[in-house]
């Protein structure tokens, strides 16, 4: 297994915002995250990402524990998250926010960079033909240099992934993916997540209110309900739990 | 307009500088030349001012005292030890500072570094907050300084301020120094840790989970910020060859601000050039501190009425155009072909 929650539970004063959560991701598998409006998805995620410490349990990602570490380091171990509300670098050009994230990989250092010493030009340089290969490679390409907030929404998404898939990570994490969009910008994304998967071999944890794309792509999930794991398992028997159906439909 | 016609006119412009630079240095008055080479000590605090703003989105007020902080470190390393003997008159100055006596450049070197050290101590817990926040506690060091330099007679000769600085911001010097705080500049925009600086403005929690090491990115944008503020503040004291804390009170750090905004929050040409406008017009409207004539009424004289024009003409740019002049882009040859088309 790359990645394992183990009893983390995040408290915010009174409130339990996820409770107990258990979970894995293995290599090469996609793996979703459902549940109702604050269920305590994104709060999940922020645990795993690191943008909150969970106040208990532990989270382990190729053995080490990660639940103390801050973003930056998780994130250079090997796992990128996308976000709910798209957070592009507003000012900057497509190709520019892709380079962002190839910073990461750079190793970035103050003076080298500053004086564009020949170290620095030539790992500048591969890291644009880098990041010009990531956009190729998901159909972005002649909007390199196109500011990334004039994009239409769905490319919006596509290039937060992409960013995301320029720090060389192990696990991709996406926060509803799905968000905003029409039933055909869907498909086309679920055929994205799952080509993504196969040509960067890596996993990918979904969180994801469209069921469409969630049994689409997903190999197993995980449903949560006022913080609490409530059922996991494939899509079939997700679809054919009753704790499940009670959740998103109410009982009387 | 092909690449070597604008190399050619960027060769052109530059020459016509140092030419202006040469003959402002031999044909014109005092006062004139005064005003010119203030121009460039204030493109040099502006940028300074625009890293942090503009660049890292780190709304800071601290500028005065990095500045006053520069002043005192340069006057004291290069004065003579009669100078200062004869400074120092109410308490004699601490045995360890009196014979000291450096070359200006060494001494510029280290007034910058002594005040990216201060920017480097009070960064670290500072830095965590945001915003406002971060503008009042910059404030509070900026006060604190000033209050310290005030009380503290034996090394700063309080209140009294020094006298007699030795005359070496030249406008060769000043000029120079800007010149090169401009390409600094822009080379750091354009590098990777500029787009580091960027994405920190632009996204924070992006940044972070881009693998940015926020916290880092922000210290040292501080600390070089208020390298280039206290080098600033050092040629300040030496071109009036007087210092006195009563000179880096809030207004001062005011006027830098006023000169980004204006020019444009994230753009070094913006910076530069509101610099040059803003410093000419402060001499320019000197007029309407003294006794006015408006033939209706006539007045006697209103201290500070200028800065009304400037703080209206701030009131007018934050209301209408927030981007300043430039806003985050940056001047270019196609940009004055082009003209109105845009």
């Amino acid at each position: 297994m790359m990645l394992i929650a183990k009893g983390a539970t995040m408290k915010f004063g009174g409130l339990t915002a996820v409770s107990d959560l258990n979970i894995t991701v293995g290599k090469n598998e996609i793996v979703g995250l459902i549940g109702p409006n604050g269920a305590g998805k994104t709060t999940a995620f922020n645990m795993i990402t690191g943008v909150y410490k969970p106040t208990e349990g532990t989270i382990t990602y190729k053995g080490t524990d990660i639940s103390k570490l801050p973003p930056h380091k998780i994130t250079s171990l090997g796992l990128a998250r996308t976000f709910q509300n798209i957070r592009l670098f507003r000012a900057m050009n497509v190709i520019e926010n892709v380079l962002v994230a190839s910073n990461l990989r750079m190793g970035v250092q103050f003076l080298p960079s500053v004086l564009h010493l020949p170290g620095y030009l030539k790992k500048e340089k591969d890291a644009r033909e880098k990041a010009m290969h990531l956009l190729e490679q998901v159909g972005l390409e002649s909007y390199a240099l196109d500011a990334a907030t004039s994009l239409p929404y769905g490319k919006q998404r596509r290039l937060e992934i992409v960013r995301a898939l320029a720090t060389n990570p192990s696990i991709l994490l996406l926060d509803e993916p799905a968000a905003g969009m029409n039933p055909q910008e869907s498909h086309e994304l679920m055929d994205f997540i799952l080509k993504i998967q196969r040509q960067f071999g890596i996993s990918i944890l979904l969180i994801e209110h469209h069921m469409q794309v969630v049994m689409g792509v997903c190999s197993r999930m995980y449903v949560l309900e006022y913080g609490i794991t409530i059922a996991d398992g494939t899509p079939d028997q997700i679809q054919k739990n009753q704790r499940v159906i009670d959740a998103y439909l109410g009982v009387e | 307009m092909n690449k070597q016609a604008k190399l050619a006119l960027t060769i052109v412009s530059c020459l016509a500088i140092a030419g202006i630079i040469f003959s402002m240095d031999n044909f014109f008055g005092n006062f004139t030349v005064r005003v010119f080479n203030l121009c460039a000590i204030y493109i040099i605090l502006a940028l300074s001012m625009n890293l942090l703003n503009g660049f890292t989105g780190l709304f800071s007020l601290g500028h005065a005292g990095f500045m006053a902080i520069g002043a005192y470190v340069c006057a004291l390393l290069t004065m003579s030890p009669a100078q200062k003997t004869l400074n120092f008159f109410l308490a004699p100055i601490v045995p360890w500072l009196a014979n000291v006596q450096l070359p200006f450049i060494p001494a510029l070197i280290i007034a910058g570094s002594v005040a990216a050290l201060f920017a480097w101590v009070i960064g670290t817990p500072v830095l965590r907050l945001r915003d406002d926040y971060l503008a009042i506690a910059t404030l509070g060091f900026a006060e604190i300084i000033r209050v310290l330099i005030t009380n503290m007679q034996t090394v700063t000769n309080g209140a009294l301020g020094l006298k007699g600085l030795p005359k070496y911001s030249t406008t060769w010097v000043i000029w120079s120094i800007a010149a090169l705080t401009v390409v600094f500049m822009y080379s750091l925009v354009h590098s990777a840790f500029g787009r580091s600086l960027k994405a920190v403005r632009d996204n924070e929690i992006a940044a972070e989970a881009m693998g940015i090491d926020v916290a880092h990115v922000k210290i040292v944008s501080f600390v070089v910020s208020s390298f280039i503020a206290g080098v600033g503040g050092a040629l300040l004291g030496h071109l009036m060859t007087t210092i006195d804390p009563k000179m880096f009170i809030f207004g001062l750090t005011y006027n830098i601000l006023l000169i980004v905004v204006l020019g444009g929050n994230g753009s070094i040409t913006g910076s530069v050039i509101a610099s040059i406008v803003v410093t000419v017009l402060m001499e320019l409207l000197r007029f309407l501190d003294g006794p006015l004539n408006l033939i209706f009424f006539t007045t006697e004289g209103l201290p500070g009425l200028r800065m009304v024009v400037f703080s209206l003409l701030l009131m007018i740019v934050v209301i209408y155009r927030q981007k300043g002049l430039m806003g985050t882009r940056e001047f270019s040859w196609d940009m004055i072909v082009k003209g109105g088309k845009r």
